[in-house]
């Protein structure tokens, strides 16, 4: 997005910390996100996404539009930032959890899993939280409780006619969240 | 809509297996006549791999303080600013520069080198005489600098600290300098805090050798009047800032 380039180009000028502000504004939430399952510990991933856009403004003299996005120049940087933090912590298990223990296991970061993965993995999930309610759960029903689409018309009380449609929107949708998101090209 | 008007609904169903039998057999026959639904249905496909590696639908992300937005903002401001890259148009290349005879690059280099001492004399100078905040150009508000002495909370006796707080626009950095404070160990950290009603923010952390002396600048985005105190703290584990430990010192700020 050329908009998003010339915030970075900004980084470089006076107006730096307004041009912080604004790539936090889009892009801090889901750094924080992606850095706290992946460190297992939220005062870490603050200090990441701190290290992030500290690193960002540092090198924002070299980035090129013309070669990556900000979204994909942001998450390298923090692909490098969480690597080494993952090297001075030494690969630690994340500190203790006050969630449940179900809870907890399903959300536990499994330190092993490659990085690129694990992006890939966060990338999917802020796709799928992009879509409306309606959509999200006629893809839990179909995909991952593996109804038909006559179950869930009965399920839900909707006509089958509409069941089919909201799913084809469902998928389209998904599908443009994950081209916004770099995910399919 | 796939520009199939009688099966174009069903491609994402049968991507999903969602179909009854007898409905999925005539879309598979229907495919070989359609290259619209047989595209659709292959991009289609890619969508319940993808969803296999996120787990679910119900992913809560996790949410940031929101105080991490202005810790961000300050540490872009607090630091000195970075270089910017000459970069070149693309498609348009540059002449080749010749290198010029030994000589003359030294002759070349020599008023610059002038031009550079007395420049740096001057900043010098300037520095000397404005002090420490004449470069950075603030407002006569934000050119305020308080010192405050810091008094210890009983938990490590003799302990103390001078804080000299510079406002900024990005928030305040602190000058800080304690004695007889007692030498971290393993993963022990100070740490300095801003603390209001609402909450506190960590403007740094340190460590303290044998001598028990130390001397720090630290930063947060805190702004005049935001905060009644300054605390430091004594964190037991540094790798985990979550676990908080004793306060060591305090002083109450300025309103």
């Amino acid at each position: 997005m050329h908009g998003e380039a010339d915030t970075v180009a900004a980084l470089c000028g006076p107006e730096a910390q307004g041009a912080a502000r604004a790539l936090y504004r889009s892009y801090g939430a889901e750094l924080y996100g992606f850095a706290v399952r992946r460190l297992g510990d939220p005062g870490l991933a603050e200090e990441l996404v701190q290290d992030v856009f500290t690193r960002a403004w540092r090198h924002a003299g070299q980035y090129e539009p013309e070669r990556a996005t900000v979204r994909t120049w942001l998450y390298a940087i923090a692909r490098n930032a969480l690597i080494d933090a993952e090297r001075r912590r030494g690969r630690r298990p994340p500190a203790a959890s006050t969630e449940s223990g179900a809870e907890a296991q399903a959300e536990a970061p499994d330190p092993d899993e490659p990085i690129e993965r694990a992006l890939l993995r966060h990338q999917i999930q802020l796709a799928i939280g992009a879509l409306s309610p309606d959509h999200r759960q006629i893809i839990g029903l179909v995909h991952f409780h593996g109804l038909s689409l006559r179950e869930v018309a009965e399920l839900t009380h909707l006509p089958l006619g509409t069941v089919k449609s909201r799913l084809h929107y469902a998928s389209a949708s998904l599908r443009l969240a994950l081209e916004e998101r770099e995910v399919l090209g | 809509m796939n520009g199939c008007d009688r099966y174009g609904t069903m491609v994402a169903a049968r991507a999903f297996d969602a179909l009854e039998p007898a409905e999925a057999q005539a879309f598979d026959a229907h495919l070989a006549s359609c290259p619209a639904c047989r595209e659709a249905l292959t991009a289609c496909e890619t969508l319940p791999i993808l969803l296999d590696l996120a787990g679910g639908v119900d992913t809560q992300i996790p949410a940031p303080s929101p105080l991490l937005e202005a810790s961000v903002v300050a540490g872009v401001g607090a630091l000195s600013p970075p270089r910017r890259r000459r970069r070149s148009t693309p498609g348009r290349r540059t002449a080749p520069q010749r290198r010029p005879a030994h000589g003359s690059a030294r002759r070349a280099r020599r008023p610059a080198l002038v031009l550079a001492a007395v420049l740096a004399l001057l900043v010098l100078t300037g520095a000397l005489i404005a002090g420490p905040l004449a470069g950075e150009r603030q407002p006569a508000a934000l050119r305020a600098s308080v010192s405050v002495r810091m008094l210890g909370s009983g938990a490590e006796p003799g302990a103390a600290a001078t804080a000299t707080l510079r406002y900024r626009r990005w928030g305040t950095a602190v000058d800080l300098q304690v004695s007889h404070l007692a030498p971290t160990r393993g993963e022990e950290i100070y740490e300095l805090w801003f603390v209001a009603p609402q909450g506190r923010l960590s403007a740094g952390t340190f460590t303290v050798g044998a001598t028990g002396r130390a001397q720090v600048t630290l930063a947060a985005a805190a702004h005049p009047g935001h905060y009644r105190m300054l605390g430091i703290t004594l964190e037991p584990d540094g790798i985990h800032p979550g676990r908080h430990g004793p306060n060591i010192l305090r002083a109450p700020l300025p309103a």
